[in-house]
């Protein structure tokens, strides 16, 4: 039996703790091929559905934030989704909203490359762990340039322009030996005070 | 020169103005085509010397990440090197994506000045 691994890198709260939600949706993908540019396209109408149905229901003067917000990180958390899910296999992504406590939680579920963890750990707790978004940007910029002169193209900048919306992200990694399941939430606030 | 995808499109006059519209998140092959793009663009500006190249995004509503870094890397890091180059972006004040994001451009090149309307 595969021994699955448990990893939880930032704040995450387990969607469990979420039954007491006041409005949920999901949006789920699983297929044992889809074509990846359809996907891709696909992932574009949904994010921007999820902003435009998900505004509907926020107080009229946050409607644009969370719309455009909404939309941006969807777009970006489904990519990685794509970018990175376990192409080998079935394709499963799912998405859930659960809108809590004038919090929005965006939890995107993925099946990766066991291998791709190690990566994504360090990442992870690089972007958490600065207190200097900005710099971090220019940095990850500067560090694009030079992968781009040696014909690599990562950037890790999807993460990076999540938090510059103020919205915060946490991870929690199932990790077996031959696949992983990466759970990314981004927390969107709602109320005047954050947002 | 222009490229048009499904959503966007992006196209130089030739002189100074670079213009991009539409809506931007495509896959990463799409991206290289743009930044062949913008290679040509800074090649052009720096052969005749010009002195101010215009980026017009107001018509562009959205960008994913991969553009913004397409953006920084291939146009405003490379324009960062052209001696004697000014980079003027031209936003709009209600395109989110634009008020958040355009603004760190600065940090990647001194001779850069951002207009919102």
């Amino acid at each position: 039996m595969d021994e699955k691994k448990i990893i939880v890198i930032g704040d995450f709260v387990d969607p469990k703790e979420n039954e007491r939600f006041d409005l949920s949706s999901t949006l789920r993908l699983k297929a044992k091929s889809i074509d990846q540019k359809r996907l891709w396209a696909s992932k574009d109408r949904s994010a921007e559905f999820m902003g435009d149905i998900w505004s509907l229901f926020v107080d009229s003067e946050k409607e644009e934030r969370i719309k455009t917000v909404l939309h941006s990180v969807c777009v970006e958390l489904i990519e990685n989704s794509v970018k990175y899910g376990f192409q080998d296999q079935d394709y499963t992504i799912v998405t859930d909203l659960y809108l809590k406590n004038d919090e929005l939680l965006v939890y995107v579920i993925n099946k990766s490359d066991p291998s791709q963890m190690p990566e994504l750990e360090t990442s992870a707790s690089q972007i958490l762990g600065t207190d200097n978004i900005r710099k971090l940007f220019k940095q990850k910029m500067k560090e694009a340039k030079a992968a781009k002169k040696q014909g690599k193209s990562k950037s890790q900048l999807g993460y990076i322009r999540i938090l510059m919306q103020n919205v915060r992200l946490a991870w929690r990694i199932e990790l077996g030996s031959e696949s992983a399941f990466v759970t990314t939430l981004a927390r969107i606030p709602l109320t005047k005070k954050d947002a | 020169m222009n490229i048009e995808g499904k959503d966007y499109k992006v196209s130089f006059d030739g002189r100074g103005t670079l213009t991009m519209s539409g809506k931007l998140a495509a896959m990463t092959e799409e991206y290289e085509e743009i930044e062949d793009f913008f290679e040509k663009v800074i090649e052009a500006v720096s052969e005749a010397n010009t002195t101010e190249l215009i980026l017009d995004l107001r018509e562009l509503t959205f960008l994913n990440s991969s553009g913004i870094k397409t953006i920084c890397v291939s146009l405003v890091m490379e324009a960062d090197d052209v001696d004697g180059l000014c980079l003027k972006v031209l936003c709009r004040n209600s395109l989110t994506w634009q008020v958040e994001t355009v603004p760190t451009f600065k940090d990647l090149m001194d001779n850069l000045e951002i207009v919102f309307e």
